[in-house]
């Protein structure tokens, strides 16, 4: 009934990341020959579009892909909701408002970009994200704990907020501004840079840090938070350190790329259709994923309609949904009990 | 081993036990029974420490239950709850590993484990089924097997073991397997705490009963000396009658329904 062993689909997925990296560099707008690696004296500009363009790029997208993926499985642990999205603790709602009054902010002001290589708009996503994600958890934690239903009821709540303001600053924005902001919301990866991966490097290297050893207790979570405190898993301390990781993930990713949708949802929820819901093989086997993924979803914004581009979110919505739905009708068991 | 002092528990200015004192000595089964929201499980989560009390101490070991290292806790303390909401794809051995998580014995002596409650509770068949799957009474077998395994093996203190309404779901055939297990289990090293419906049940397996009627103790003493009719009329409001099992000399307590009862007299009231 497991089409393979965790262990398998690591080392599966393993082999074929790498493949799918090399292959996504020389898929684009212009044409470069894979050959262009053996010549000596390779073309000049081809080189440039390599280094600078093409690298970066497929390397941010395997980096948000293995972010998102990952947060998604922590996340639907944690709410023990195989349904549960990086969006539901309003981590995606709370970026778009803050990149908004970033845009709205920085033209009025003309804050250059910079910042570490991050743009205001960027920085604004990441303080938004963060912000909506501690609100969340503090209205939710009472004397008792956190529960997780009045948790997801806030996180709504959250969200509608944010998107209201978010409307708000649209209707003040002029139209130049108003376009940068639905282009961001749409997910795009056209900014790549170095400064953005060298960045995102360093928030997985601390993102993957304090999610080390959290597996097995994930694992207990499942049965349900007393059954884990009753198996001395330190419940309290433990949800707070996986909101704090996920939001410091989504926060830095949605403010690089922009938000890209569905990717937190379907990717765990494959995992575990192939190799089920422990997270020892969960968690490394949905990053794997989610990275090979984003980087497919990104190769395709790029070529369908080449020269110009789709935002990479479009992609993975519209090949999302109707990949998600198909799941849930054929495995509805999955989500029959709550 | 675990020695409840004068738990009173209040939510929202509503008080849910009052001074409630249960000693579980080494070695013994003690019942928990009475009606619904008598505090039945109220008492179960003070112990856990989920609960926060008013007043009162609870002592495991001689150590309150803060006092405890988690893990340690964890090796010594077993609980199954009423209710369980696991939704996620695991097959029931894997459910069952679960239990091992505060051991540190490693891969082959847990396999080892699952193997052996797999088979106490006649699962076997259930072990590579996905829990999500299986029927009420097939995840409550695997429930429980996984307390089992949790503290299965004898450990520095002996272990105590919660059980709140294990058999809720079970047919008649595993109501049995349940009482052999339990009477089977308990030793010197291992006492047993269960919540219960069935007063049969808790006649043929307890070796002592505690009667909770609206978050007060009733009364608490020897299975024999506490099942009596008077008690059963005053907590539950049900007229019954003993009868003695002609082959093993065991008390059978039978209900009557033969006329109006207290109980529907105080319903009609409200």
């Amino acid at each position: 009934m497991r089409l393979l062993t965790g262990r398998q689909l690591i080392w599966l997925l393993g082999l074929v990341g790498p493949c799918v990296a090399l292959a996504a560099l020389f898929v684009g707008s212009t044409n470069i020959s894979p050959l262009v690696i053996f010549y000596i004296q390779a073309n000049a500009q081809d080189w440039i579009i390599l280094q600078e363009i093409r690298l970066p790029r497929v390397l941010l997208s395997m980096l948000a892909g293995i972010v998102l993926a990952m947060s998604g499985a922590v996340l639907q642990g944690l709410f023990r909701n195989p349904l549960a999205d990086p969006s539901l603790i309003g981590a995606s709602a709370g970026a778009s408002t803050g990149a908004s009054l970033a845009i709205l902010l920085g033209s009025t002001l003309t804050i250059g970009s910079g910042l570490a290589g991050l743009s205001v708009v960027a920085m604004g996503a990441f303080i938004g994200s963060s912000l909506a994600v501690w609100l969340v958890y503090r209205l939710s934690a009472g004397p008792r704990g956190t529960s997780v239903s009045t948790m997801l009821l806030v996180g709504i709540a959250i969200s509608a907020l944010a998107a209201a303001l978010n409307n708000l600053m649209g209707f003040v924005a002029d139209n130049e501004m108003l376009r940068r902001m639905s282009l961001w919301q749409m997910g795009n990866l056209d900014l790549a840079d170095w400064n953005r991966v060298k960045l995102g490097s360093v928030m997985l290297i601390a993102f993957v840090l304090l999610l080390y050893r959290q597996a097995i207790s994930l694992n207990a979570m499942l049965l349900g938070e007393s059954e884990a405190h009753h198996l001395g898993v330190p419940v309290e301390a433990l949800k707070r350190r996986l909101i704090l990781v996920t939001a410091l993930g989504v926060g830095v990713c949605t403010a690089m790329v922009g938000t890209i949708a569905f990717v937190g949802l379907i990717v765990p929820h494959l995992v575990r259709l192939i190799s089920g819901p422990d997270h020892r093989t969960l968690l490394p086997a949905s990053g794997l994923l989610g990275g090979v993924l984003l980087m497919l979803a990104d190769s395709l914004a790029r070529v369908v309609i080449a020269p110009a581009e789709l935002p990479v979110g479009v992609i993975t919505a519209l090949l999302g949904v109707p990949f998600f739905i198909l799941l849930l009708r054929q495995h509805s068991f999955v989500n029959v009990r709550d | 081993m675990l020695e409840i002092r004068n738990i009173a528990v209040e939510i929202a200015g509503k008080r849910l036990l009052h001074a409630v004192s249960l000693d579980v000595q080494s070695g013994e089964v003690v019942a928990l029974l009475g009606p619904n929201g008598s505090g039945k499980s109220m008492l179960i989560s003070t112990i856990t420490g989920e609960q926060t009390t008013l007043s009162g101490s609870v002592q495991f070991h001689g150590n309150t239950i803060d006092a405890w290292q988690a893990q340690s806790l964890a090796r010594h303390l077993a609980i199954l709850p009423q209710k369980s909401v696991l939704s996620f794809p695991f097959t029931g051995r894997e459910v069952i590993e679960l239990a091992r998580i505060p051991h540190n014995t490693g891969r082959q002596i847990d396999a080892a484990i699952v193997d052996e409650v797999l088979g106490k509770l006649d699962a076997q068949g259930l072990s590579e089924k996905l829990y999500p799957t299986l029927s009420g009474g097939e995840q409550q077998r695997i429930q429980l097997a996984r307390v089992l395994a949790q503290v299965w093996q004898p450990t520095r203190l002996p272990r105590l073991l919660i059980l709140d309404e294990p058999s809720s779901y079970f047919d008649l055939a595993h109501q049995i397997l349940l009482l052999k297990l339990v009477r089977g289990l308990v030793g010197k090293d291992l006492s047993v705490l269960i919540v219960l419906h069935d007063i049969n049940m808790a006649v043929s397996c307890a070796d002592r009963v505690a009667l909770l009627k609206a978050g007060r103790l009733y009364t608490v003493g020897d299975t024999h000396s506490v099942i009596t009719e008077e008690n059963l009329l005053s907590v539950f409001g049900v007229e019954c009658a003993f009868v003695t099992d002609p082959r093993t000399g065991q008390k059978i307590v039978a209900l009557r329904h033969d006329h109006e009862s207290i109980n529907e007299k105080e319903m009609i009231v409200r």
